[in-house]
Parts: C-alpha cells; sequence; structure tokens
C-alpha cells in the first residue's frame, strides 16, 4: 500500500523525469537546463542538490562521481540514475493524478457521462 | 581567460557542505563557462551571482539537515542539548525581525571596521618579516645629521664595514637597478628590478624555487648580465616553465640570462607596497668603492646578527669601525651619522605607533557597538524573562537558561561577524587604495587566516560580553513572574541598566567625536599652511638620466633633452616652462650649500645651510614665488661667462645679512667657483611641504645647455589648463628628441596629495568612525526611550487627562534625553580629553585640547540624541488618554 512518504512533490517529479529523459548524461548543469527548457523555470543549484540528495535518499535515484574534468576547473561530476522504484513512484504520481483528473475537462468543467446526459435531457 | 566572479564563488563554497563542494562548484563553474562563450561574460557573471544568491538558504538548509540526521542516528549525544538551543535562538531571533536587522547591522559594522582595520595594521605593523629568524637582520645606515633622515649608505661604507665587522654572520648591500623595459607583442613593460649582492639570499635565508642564486662570479663588472625572477614574473611571462632557466632574457638595454626564480613567499625589499619583478646582481665597479668628492649614499645595507650578539653590540662595532674611517677622511662623511637598527623597525618603526592609534580608534567602535547591542538584549530580556521564568518552573536548570541566552548571543556575533567580515574583505580594498601609497607592506594587506581568526575570536568574546546573564538571578526570574508586566521591581532595575549601558555609549561616542574632530581641524590647518608657492596647474617631469648615467649620458643631455624643452615649450597650454637641477619642491633630498660673506667665517651649521638650486629663467613664473626685492634671473644670466650671480629667499637674506641690505653683495657658495652677486630677495617656499619649516634658499642661473654636476634635473611647467590631462603631450615631446628617457610625469597636486595622505586618512577614518558612532548611539538613544515611553504610557496618559500640553510630554521625554545623555557627556568628554594626548603626535600643530573640538564633539551628540529622542517623544504626546488608561 503506498503511503504518503512515497508520493511525490511536483519539483521532485521535475526532477526524476529531466533524469530519465537524459539517460546516462544526467548531472548537475544538465538537469538543470533540462527544466529549465521544457518548463521555462530557473533552477538554483542549492535547491537542486536539496531535492536530489532527497531523493537518493528514498533509493529513487542513485548517483556516482565521475573523474575531474578541465572545462569544470578540475572538479568532477556527480551523475544520477533512475531507479525502479523512483521509476515506480513517477508512475504512482501520474497515476494519481491522472485518477485526479478523471472526469474534469482541462478547463475544469466536469465532463458529463452519457446516461447523466440522457437524464437531463 | 574568464572567471566566475571571486566573491560569489567565495560564498557558495563556505556555504555548501564540504563533501558537496566539488560538485556544486563544479556544475557552475562549466555551465558559467558555456554561458560566458554564448551570452557574453557580463551576463554570464550576472546569472552565476543570481545562482548563488538563491543556493546560500538551500545549502545552509540542507547542511543542517544532514546534521539532524547524523546525530539523530546516533542518538542522545552530549550536544544535541546546544543544537537545540541553537535552533532556539534562531527561531526567536527570526521572531523579532526588527530587532535582529538592527542588532546585526550595528555588530556587523563594527566587526566589519575593526577587522578591517586590523587587517591593515597586522599586514603593516605586527607580523615579522618573510625571513627566518628575521629578529636578527638590522640595517645598517647612515642618515644625514641634518634631517636625521636617509635609510641608506655608501658604497665605501658597505665595503669596509663587511671587511672589518665582527659581530655579523654576513653584510648585503642592494639597490634599485634603473629600468628594464622589455618589448614583446603586448607592447612595452618597464620591469621592477633590484640590484642585489651575491650574500643577500643566503643572508636572509632564502632559497630559490628553480636555479641559483648569485655567486661572487656574478659580481664582477661584465659578467653581471644575469637574473632571478620573481615568481609572479615567472608566472606572468613565462607562464610557471620549469625549463626558462639559462634562457635570455631580452631588454632594450641588452640581453640578461635567467639563472633562477626565487618561490611565492619570497620578497626582497621587504617594505614595497609593489613587490619587484627580477633581482639582478650588484655589480660595483672598484672605483665606487673610493671616497672621492661625490657622496652618493644609495645602497640599502642590511646584516644577519650573529646568535647571542646584542644589537648593542653590533651597534657598537660599526661604529668604532666608522669612527675610525670618519678620521680618515672628515670631509665625506660631512653632516653623516651611522645607524644600525632592526630591520623591522627601520621599516615599520615610525608607522607602528600610527597604526597602533588606528587600532585603538576602531576599538571604541567595536565597543559601542557591543554596548549597543548588549542594550538591545537587555530590552528584550523584558519579554524573556518570562518564557525563562516559565522553563525555570517546569524544571529548565539555571545552566540551561543562561546557554540559552548565550547562544542567542552567539548566534547574533557569529552571523554579525559573518557579514563584518565580507564588509572587511571589501572595506580592506577601498582602504588599500586609499592609504598613502608609500605606505610600507601596503601589498600585504589582506583579510587573510590570521585576520579571520582574530575575528572569530572577537565574535565569541562579544556574545559573552553582551550577554545580560545577571537578568537570570534565581531572585530575578521569581519577580518577573509576579511582575506581570507592570512596571517596578526587577524592570526598573532593568530600566537603570538600559541608562547606564546608554550614558556608556554616549561616552564612547563622545570620545570618537572628539577624536574625528581634532583630526578633521588638523587636516583643515595643514590645508591653509602657505607654502609659499602655487600647488594648481604645475606639472613636473624628471629628466634625470638613469641610475647608471655616465658622464657622455650628461653631455648628451642638452643636444637630446634640449630640442624636447623647446617642443613642451610650444605646446597648447602651456604657460611657463623652467629647468631645475637639485631636488625641486615638495620631493624630499637635500642639496644644501654653505654660504660665506666676505670677510666672514662660513654658515656651516647644519641648520645655516642653505638649500640649493640651479634654475633657467621662468622658475619663479611657474611656481607663481614672488619676488620681493632686485630682480630674477634672465636667460642671460645663464650664459657662459656671464657675470656669477645669486638669488637668496628671505630667510636667508635674514639669516645672512641681519639688518642690512644683501642686493649687490658677493658671496662665495660651497661647491661654486668664484663669487657671484646677489641681485635679488624672492619669497620663501617650503620645500618639504606644509610640515616643512621655512630654511634659507639660494639660486643660481642653470646653464643646462652645459649640464653637468647634480644628476637631479626636473623640468617644471605651468599650465593654463588641468596640469594633468597635458602631461602625455609634454611626455611624447620629450620623448620625440630623447626616447630612452624614463622622464616620469608627476603633476604637483600628485605630490601634495602623497605629502599629506597619511593626515588625510587619517581623516577620513576618524570621521567615519565618529559618524558611525553618533549613528549607532543614535539608536541606543532611540531604543532606550522608546522603552521607558512604553513603560510610561499609564503615567503619560494621566498627566494628559489631567490637562498636560502634548508639548510639555515632548518636553519632559527630551529631558529625560537630556538627562540621560549629560552623564554620558560629561564621562565622554573628560575621557576625551585624557586619551587626546595620545593622538597629540599624529595632529598637526594642534592643541589635542583645543576647546571649540569638544564643544563642537558634545553639541553634534546632544543633536543627535535629541533628534534620535523626538520620535518616541511625539509619539507619547500623542497618547490617547483614555486608551492609554483603559489598557491597564
Amino acid at each position: 500500500m503506498p503511503t504518503t512518504r512515497d508520493s511525490l512533490g511536483e519539483f521532485e517529479q521535475f526532477l526524476l523525469l529531466a533524469i530519465a529523459h537524459l539517460g546516462d548524461d544526467a548531472y548537475g548543469v544538465t538537469i538543470r537546463q533540462e527544466i529549465e527548457r521544457r518548463t521555462n523555470r530557473e533552477i538554483a543549484i542549492g535547491a537542486l542538490y536539496t531535492a536530489l540528495d532527497r531523493l537518493e535518499r528514498k533509493s529513487f535515484i542513485r548517483s556516482r562521481m565521475s573523474e575531474p574534468t578541465h572545462e569544470r576547473g578540475g572538479r568532477s561530476k556527480r551523475y544520477f540514475r533512475l531507479q525502479t522504484t523512483g521509476a515506480a513512484a513517477l508512475r504512482l504520481s501520474r497515476d494519481r493524478m491522472a485518477r485526479m483528473w478523471e472526469g474534469l475537462t482541462p478547463t475544469l468543467r466536469p465532463t458529463l457521462q452519457p446516461s447523466e446526459k440522457k437524464v437531463r435531457s | 581567460m574568464t572567471r566566475p566572479p571571486r566573491l560569489s564563488a567565495w560564498f557558495l563554497r563556505m556555504s555548501v557542505a564540504p563533501q558537496d563542494r566539488d560538485v556544486v562548484l563544479g556544475d557552475l563553474h562549466e555551465e558559467f563557462g558555456t554561458r560566458a562563450a554564448t551570452g557574453g561574460v557580463a551576463a554570464a557573471r550576472r546569472w552565476y551571482r543570481r545562482q548563488v544568491r538563491r543556493s546560500i538558504g538551500p545549502n545552509l538548509r540542507r547542511r543542517i539537515e544532514r546534521r539532524d540526521r547524523r546525530g539523530a542516528l546516533v542518538g542522545a549525544r552530549p550536544f544535541t542539548g546546544v543544537v537545540q538551543d541553537v535552533r532556539r535562538a534562531v527561531r526567536a531571533l527570526r521572531a523579532t525581525p526588527s530587532f535582529t536587522v538592527v542588532a546585526l547591522a550595528v555588530l556587523a559594522l563594527g566587526i566589519g571596521a575593526t577587522t578591517a582595520i586590523y587587517s591593515v595594521v597586522d599586514g603593516v605593523a605586527l607580523r615579522g618579516l618573510p625571513y627566518p629568524e628575521d629578529g636578527q637582520l638590522m640595517l645598517l645606515s647612515e642618515p644625514s645629521l641634518v634631517s636625521g633622515k636617509g635609510s641608506q649608505a655608501s658604497a665605501p661604507e658597505y665595503h669596509d664595514w663587511r671587511a672589518e665587522q665582527t659581530t655579523f654572520d654576513d653584510l648585503a648591500a642592494s639597490r634599485g637597478a634603473g629600468s628594464f623595459v622589455t618589448r614583446d607583442v603586448h607592447g612595452a613593460e618597464s620591469l621592477r628590478a633590484w640590484a642585489v649582492s651575491a650574500s643577500l639570499f643566503p643572508l636572509l635565508k632564502s632559497v630559490p624555487a628553480l636555479g641559483r642564486t648569485f655567486t661572487k662570479e656574478d659580481e664582477v663588472p661584465g659578467q653581471d648580465r644575469v637574473a632571478i625572477l620573481s615568481d609572479e614574473f615567472w608566472r606572468r611571462h613565462f607562464a610557471a616553465d620549469p625549463s626558462v632557466v639559462g634562457r635570455p632574457l631580452a631588454f632594450e638595454a641588452g640581453v640578461w640570462t635567467i639563472v633562477g626564480v626565487m618561490p611565492a613567499s619570497f620578497m626582497y625589499p621587504a617594505a614595497l607596497s609593489k613587490p619587484m619583478d627580477l633581482w639582478v646582481p650588484y655589480a660595483p665597479q672598484p672605483s665606487d668603492f673610493i671616497r672621492g668628492k661625490l657622496a652618493a649614499r644609495n645602497l640599502g645595507v642590511i646584516g644577519r646578527r650573529k646568535r647571542g650578539v646584542s644589537i648593542e653590540r653590533a651597534r657598537a662595532d660599526i661604529e668604532r669601525i666608522t669612527a675610525s674611517l670618519r678620521q680618515q677622511t672628515p670631509t665625506w662623511f660631512q653632516s653623516r651619522g651611522v645607524a644600525v637598527t632592526t630591520l623591522q623597525d627601520a621599516i615599520v618603526g615610525n608607522v607602528k605607533a600610527w597604526m597602533l592609534m588606528l587600532l585603538g580608534a576602531v576599538g571604541f567602535v567595536l565597543l559601542i557597538a557591543c554596548v549597543n547591542v548588549a542594550n538591545l538584549l537587555l530590552a528584550r530580556a523584558t519579554t524573556r524573562a518570562r518564557d525563562a521564568a516559565v522553563r525555570s518552573a517546569l524544571g529548565a536548570s539555571r545552566w540551561r537558561i543562561v546557554r540559552g541566552l548565550l547562544a542567542e548571543s552567539l548566534v547574533l556575533s557569529v552571523a554579525g561577524t559573518a557579514i563584518g567580515v565580507a564588509l572587511a574583505v571589501w572595506g580592506v580594498h577601498i582602504l588599500r587604495t586609499s592609504l598613502p601609497p608609500n605606505l610600507p607592506r601596503l601589498s600585504e594587506v589582506a583579510v587573510n587566516v590570521r585576520v579571520l581568526v582574530a575575528a572569530a575570536a572577537m565574535a565569541v568574546a562579544v556574545a559573552f560580553g553582551v550577554t545580560p546573564v545577571w537578568q537570570t538571578s534565581s531572585a530575578a526570574v521569581g519577580t518577573s513572574l509576579r511582575e506581570s508586566g507592570r512596571s517596578g521591581g526587577a524592570g526598573a532595575a532593568r530600566g537603570r541598566a538600559r541608562s547606564i549601558l546608554l550614558a556608556a555609549e554616549v561616552a564612547l561616542a563622545v570620545v570618537l567625536l572628539v577624536g574625528a574632530g581634532l583630526f578633521v581641524s588638523s587636516f583643515a590647518r595643514l590645508l591653509r599652511i602657505d607654502l609659499g608657492f602655487e600647488v594648481s596647474n604645475v606639472l613636473s617631469v624628471d629628466l634625470s638620466p638613469r641610475q647608471r648615467a655616465t658622464d657622455a649620458d650628461f653631455a648628451r643631455l642638452g643636444t637630446t633633452v634640449g630640442p624636447g624643452v623647446e617642443a613642451v615649450r610650444r605646446l597648447p597650454g602651456v604657460a611657463w616652462v623652467a629647468l631645475v637641477s637639485g631636488t625641486p619642491p615638495l620631493v624630499l633630498g637635500d642639496d644644501r650649500a654653505a654660504i660665506t660673506l666676505p670677510g666672514k667665517p662660513p654658515f656651516d651649521a647644519p641648520d645655516d645651510l642653505a638649500d640649493e638650486k640651479l634654475i633657467t629663467a621662468d622658475y619663479f613664473q611657474v611656481l607663481r614665488v614672488p619676488t620681493l626685492r632686485g630682480r630674477t634671473f634672465t636667460d642671460r644670466d645663464s650664459l657662459p661667462g656671464a657675470p656669477q650671480v645669486v638669488l637668496l629667499n628671505d630667510v636667508a637674506a635674514a639669516r645672512y645679512f641681519p639688518g642690512t641690505d644683501p642686493i649687490g653683495v658677493s658671496v662665495l657658495i660651497s661647491g661654486v667657483t668664484g663669487a657671484a652677486t646677489v641681485v635679488g630677495v624672492v619669497h620663501s617656499v617650503r620645500l618639504q611641504g606644509p610640515e616643512g619649516e621655512l630654511r634659507p634658499e639660494v639660486y643660481t642661473p642653470l646653464d643646462w645647455q652645459h649640464f653637468r654636476g647634480n644628476p637631479i634635473l626636473t623640468l617644471v611647467l605651468r599650465t593654463t589648463t588641468d596640469a594633468g590631462s597635458t602631461g602625455p603631450a609634454v611626455r611624447a615631446a620629450i620623448h620625440s628628441t630623447a626616447p630612452d628617457l624614463p622622464a616620469p610625469v608627476q603633476t604637483y597636486d600628485e605630490l601634495f596629495g602623497t605629502l599629506v595622505a597619511q593626515r588625510r586618512f587619517n581623516m577620513i577614518v576618524l570621521a567615519l568612525f565618529g559618524i558611525l558612532a553618533v549613528a549607532i548611539a543614535g539608536v541606543g538613544i532611540y531604543g532606550v526611550m522608546t522603552y521607558l515611553v512604553e513603560q510610561r504610557t499609564q503615567e503619560i496618559g494621566v498627566r494628559m487627562a489631567l490637562g498636560a500640553e502634548p508639548s510639555r510630554v515632548v518636553g519632559m521625554v527630551l529631558a529625560r534625553a537630556m538627562g540621560m545623555m549629560a552623564i554620558g557627556l560629561v564621562l565622554g568628554l573628560s575621557a576625551g580629553w585624557l586619551l587626546a594626548r595620545f593622538v597629540g603626535s599624529f595632529l598637526f600643530k594642534g592643541d589635542p585640547h583645543d576647546p571649540i573640538v569638544y564643544a563642537s564633539a558634545g553639541g553634534v551628540l546632544v543633536i543627535a540624541g535629541l533628534l534620535a529622542a523626538l520620535v518616541p517623544a511625539r509619539r507619547a504626546s500623542r497618547v490617547d488618554p483614555v486608551v492609554a488608561l483603559r489598557a491597564q
């Protein structure tokens, strides 16, 4: 039974989805850029890592360090990878959302069931 | 290569947890690089700063989160209570933002000012010299007996001292090596080079990072074209290439071979505001060691005292040798003494007292800040006392409650220190640019680990100092539960404590204001001094040949510089042009001559010697020095074979011709063959600047076309517009005919500015401190009066109900404020009076007990205090009696 511990915030979903999109190339810079490109939201690097830490603690993602590179001033990268539990959590979030949207049009009006239509008319 | 903004990067590095530092900085660095390449550096920097600004909060939160998790895993640890205390303190401080902001601002200003000044004092005066066993290093010099100045010695003395001394491991000599100009793709660059004897490096116990230092063979003229590079120059010009040793280094003057590179920590001379680029051998000619006619003291001579030899013995040793040399050639040693001091004293001796004075002044600023914060915390304790009492009643130990208060002070002071240090980093930048450029070791001034340790110590001390611990005595806890907010009891005691703190604050502010007043009035006095000539719109160009000038160099001056000077004369905006040989006004140096009147002994006592200058006809027009009697020179006086003439200033006329008219009398001038006739008397000039004395001066015509003799030749000119903007054109005109002359250009405004730089700096710093003190004290007065008015709302309501006019209420509150300030004023003025004697020596001809200064300091504080009290006073006058009475 899924608990509240497994529910994901919007920002967390963004992060997991960005990592899923990026595959092998998911690290701080690319994740930030991916979210920025798709949602037009600028993410502060500090907030990014705070959230990524939380996700790793929940074992939704795993990270590993790379060798230092020159263009980063001799510093190493931390690559992230989506785990099956993370993918499951994402799916669960989407499903819950979908269920919440069920029966609503995008303009937030209830969609009428054919049977109800008949009763009204 | 473009780098991310350094300060922002520093903040980020400080805020992010150590294990994430690499990754976070790396990410930003990488993206900064791509952004700089595509969108421009400025935009990339803006982006970087925005990122840092928005990341600091999450970073800190994350660190705290992590720490808490670790704590939770380990379970109850001895310091969990402390973490709790700190968190509670942070929460409490955030609940009262206006208090927190004021307290933080006051602390940050106080600590920032202190840290910045301490950085300067530490870098300049407190830190030892950057050499092993630097206490053994001594400076050997031959100061002028006239001025007491001069830290150099002559080559023959260096030679003989070194040969005969018994108390030093060794001696070393060095001097400026003249200009070394390199040309590469980036254009010409003039390098800073220093010529040093081979003995210098072993004497300083300094070893090169690469290659070797100089040997005895390098000191032989002709074999001396070898050079050792500074670390900075090596990195800048050779990109830290380790194979640089043995390579040639081409200058305009020839090719030198690189033999070594010194480590980054090496610096010599130690006292430079800009370090050297390279060192070359000091290779004297054998003739340099002969005591001839020209006594040039141009060597810096240092020695390393043998272990176990006292300073006095070393001094006696050198004095003994010099005394026997003096017997052999007395004229050589005329008007020169001998001095042996530690190198540290020689470099910073005369600025040490100044530095400590600044430190003392800034200490007062810090003290005021602390008193103010203590006062604010005390006000806060009124509300916190009930909280503490409840906790105590529920079983919290007294220690636990004190710890809570301490935690609050600690959080405040640590945060204040962090902001203060950031302010100090910025402040040190400003201080470095506004400090006198000739201040020794200015380049070593920075906010470094030593300074940060001092700042941290300060934070802890402040935290303990401002905590109102006495608030938690068990009696106070008992009463505050019963008190339930009414005035009286412990509340009244707190009110008294606050009044005492306020008086202290006022007293400290008055002391600083008195200091500010003394320095401001001293500087104003300095600027009012009549120099005897007009400084503005005068430009000077140093035409002296290079240090290693030969007779041929001098002989060529007429043909090389002559046309250039003529070209300068024709430049637009140039009104008058003259040449002067001998040190020009406001430049330090003494070229002095003894005057002999017919049939009398020469005036050769040090005080009677005249400052001698050789000048061309328009010299007095350039400087606008008035002629008092007779005439000045014409061009004809400079022609070869013209009758010898001389001008005196009024001091010389009065000294040498008391009560008689000097015009027409023939006098002898030492160093000039034949008698010269006095043709005029001119106004005196303060040659050494506003603080110099008026001394006898003599002027003789300069036949500069056939100029030999004194190696100092200066072109001075008066411009019709801003002198500084004419500089480049003048320099270009000189270079059109004499391209190899360095010809540095300076306006007289700049020269004057350098002379008064230290006093100007003192004035600005003290005035800033004064303003800061008044502002902080104003905040304090405002806070206390607001508190008092709140406490007395009920009483004021009653008075208003009984018919008191609002103006009377205002008057009552202001009178109360005045009463409290009065004690502080009296204390502050007396303390200022007592402390003033410590700053007396830093004032220019000033009375440290000038009553006007004390009166205005008191006046400024009273006005500021009344203004600060006016807000709560007016609030009191608007108290609605009904509301005030019902509130009880």
